[in-house]
């Protein structure tokens, strides 16, 4: 899982450039998924269908959903069956037509990269992959707010797995392409090689992102795994007790990825479907097994897992922690329960004193 | 792109037979044109109702037989309507998956197998392929504790183990009734009563919960290394390729990387046999 790598090659693209960009994007019929900013909640965004240039939220702090849901939806058809005499007939459901993705901020770069990663694992998850095939990446630099914790994490300056990446500067854009179709992405589109102040500028910008958001966390991924795994029964039950176990922080995380089962069938009885769709560890019964045993039957227990599966047993797999900083999880919770508050109390409470 | 295994596409075997156990065991034997199912002891099938639902189902017949058979418990809407089907009938299957026993780890030695209730199903499996090379082990004694005499799945196949002298058989209810004449208690009853050699003894055991916290305590006790006890564990696993995220133990997906694990594996895991509170 490279964090960051080096662009192929830097460009600088004027506002009107990228304006033409987009317009004839959506002009040949691509479907492109972006940042929209969402009319039941104003200042509140989404990855949508773009239909016009001018919705792109050019300027988004975070979207609702993150783009996890393009290439697993919360809810997809696997196959569609149809019984009768003799064996069933299935067919398979999976979406084949290319898209483009714009408008990733760094954070969910980082955990399309961690799902590309668990996906890939054995036995690779050809659905995942599929999905992922289909669709060019572009970036786009971000500003952080309060909840944002991505410096601590180390996922600010992720560029990977986009194809190309923009960041904004005073006068038009700075776009890093980072593979062949991030570079056939800008085939048509007057560019410049990129000045060497525009360069420094882009840096410069990143350098005031870090500075602002830097030091939420009072301690590295690696210490808050080992206070993790000093961490007790009490703790627990103290910090979920604000915890209505409805499941939010899963649905809005970038990197969380159970799912569960169903079949439908339809009036006729004789055909349906089956589908997946997202589960979350936080809802009772999660891992209720047949005959009503349930190995996790308390909110403490459920939050001190998830816990421990981004910070400890994840990055045990991967090498990586499955957290990006994004702060969804934070800004969905109803009861109140801040990632960041409960991770600082972790280091405090469990942490080694640091002489 | 290569394309890779449809994982999440079943295939069909033909239902031949559906057999009566229990009041709430049913015995299903299948076959499919592909011929033999090629499963190791152990391992489970994602068996499908289409319009129902799947359920994880462990094997229960030995390697190799032309046929394959599950005993189903009716307890869900799935199991339920496997229960209804019959000769005939075609069912969706995607597997097996998991790691089996170790069966390579068990020649040259004792074989004790523990089994706990329902767990006796795929202990089933794994007997029929200790049979089938009898000469590679030593003893194989079956410690089988059901809740009562109505409860004890394969009678008959219990009944011609014990009478061929290849397996000394061991049953025990905890409830007994007019009809029983073994002894009542429970599995770790007769665990205390057998002459065991520890050095030269592998485990392997299926059961909820109870008895592996405490058939494997003792048997800690009696010498035996947690290396050579094996447990299969249950989970509701969903897509049965470690990634939907339902049989996560600790840092383990049990269908991926068990469902069987040693003792020793699993030692530092309380997920693996605490149910919370």
């Amino acid at each position: 899982m490279p964090g960051t790598i080096g662009p192929k090659k830097t460009w600088e693209v004027s506002f009107a450039g990228m304006e033409g960009l987009l317009t004839s994007l959506l002009n040949s019929g691509v479907t492109v998924y972006a940042p929209v900013e969402r009319k039941d909640r104003l200042g509140r965004y989404l990855f949508a269908r773009l239909s016009h240039p001018a919705r792109m939220a050019w300027n988004y702090t975070t979207t609702s959903l993150p783009p996890k849901k393009l290439f697993a939806p919360p809810e997809e058809t696997l196959f569609t069956f149809e019984t009768g005499k003799g064996e069933p007939l299935v067919k398979e459901v999976c979406p084949t037509e290319p898209f483009v993705l714009f408008g990733v901020h760094p954070c969910d770069l980082a955990a399309l990269d961690r799902l590309d990663a668990f996906y890939a694992d054995s036995p690779a998850e050809y659905r995942w992959q599929a999905q992922r095939s289909r669709a060019t990446v572009v970036g786009l630099d971000c500003t952080p707010d309060e909840h944002c914790f991505c410096v601590d994490m180390g996922t600010m300056e992720t560029r990977h797995p986009a194809d190309l990446f923009l960041t904004p500067l005073e006068q038009g854009w700075l776009v890093q392409t980072y593979t062949d179709k991030g570079e056939e992405f800008l085939n048509n589109t007057p560019r410049e090689r990129a000045r060497e102040s525009a360069i420094e500028e882009a840096a410069k910008r990143t350098g005031e992102k870090r500075k602002k958001a830097a030091g939420r966390l009072k301690g590295s991924v690696e210490q808050i795994a080992a206070a993790l795994s000093r961490s007790d029964e009490e703790f627990w039950e103290k910090y979920s007790a604000a915890c209505f176990s409805c499941g939010s922080c899963n649905l809005v995380c970038p990197t969380c990825h159970c799912f569960c089962m169903e079949d439908r069938l339809d009036v006729s009885l004789s055909s349906g479907s089956r589908i997946r769709k997202w589960d979350s560890c936080q809802l009772a019964g999660f891992a209720k097994v047949a005959g009503g045993g349930d190995f996790r039957p308390s909110a403490s227990s459920r939050m001190r897992h998830r816990w421990k599966h981004k910070f400890v047993y994840l990055p045990r797999r991967f090498g990586t922690a499955f957290c990006v900083g994004c702060g969804r999880c934070t800004r969905s919770c109803p009861g109140g329960v801040d990632m960041v508050s409960v991770a600082n109390k972790l280091l405090e409470t469990f942490g080694e004193r640091v002489e | 792109m290569v394309r890779q295994q449809a994982f999440y596409m079943p295939w069909f075997a033909n239902l031949e037979s559906s057999e009566h156990l229990t009041d709430h065991e049913r015995l299903l034997t299948f076959t499919r044109d592909a011929g033999p199912l090629g499963h190791e002891p152990g391992q489970f099938l994602q068996v499908s109702v289409l319009g129902v639902g799947e359920a994880p189902l462990s094997v229960c017949s030995a390697p190799r037989e032309q046929a394959f058979q599950v005993c189903v418990t009716d307890k869900g809407h799935v199991s339920h309507a496997l229960h209804k089907l019959g000769p005939g009938d075609k069912v969706g299957m995607r597997g097996p998956y998991g790691q089996g026993f170790p069966v390579g780890r068990f020649a040259g030695g004792d074989v004790l197998l523990v089994a706990g209730g329902v767990g006796m199903a795929p202990l089933r499996c794994l007997l029929g392929s200790l049979l089938s090379r009898r000469e590679d082990y030593g003893r194989i004694i079956l410690v089988y504790g059901a809740r009562n005499p109505g409860c004890l799945l394969f009678k008959k196949d219990l009944d011609a183990w014990g009478r061929s002298g290849e397996v000394e058989v061991h049953c025990i209810v905890d409830h007994a009734d007019d009809t029983w004449t073994g002894p009542e208690g429970v599995v770790t009853d007769p665990l205390a009563d057998l002459e065991l050699d520890p050095e030269n003894t592998r485990v392997a055991m299926v059961g909820p919960p109870a008895v592996f916290r405490f058939a494997g305590a003792a048997l800690l006790e009696r010498g035996i290394s947690g290396n050579d006890i094996y447990l299969s564990l249950e989970r509701r696993f969903q897509c049965g390729i470690g990634k939907c995220g339902h049989c996560q133990l600790n840092d383990l997906y049990i269908c991926r990387d068990g469902p069987v694990f040693s003792w020793s594996f699993l030692k530092n895991r309380p997920e693996a046999t605490e149910l919370g509170q």
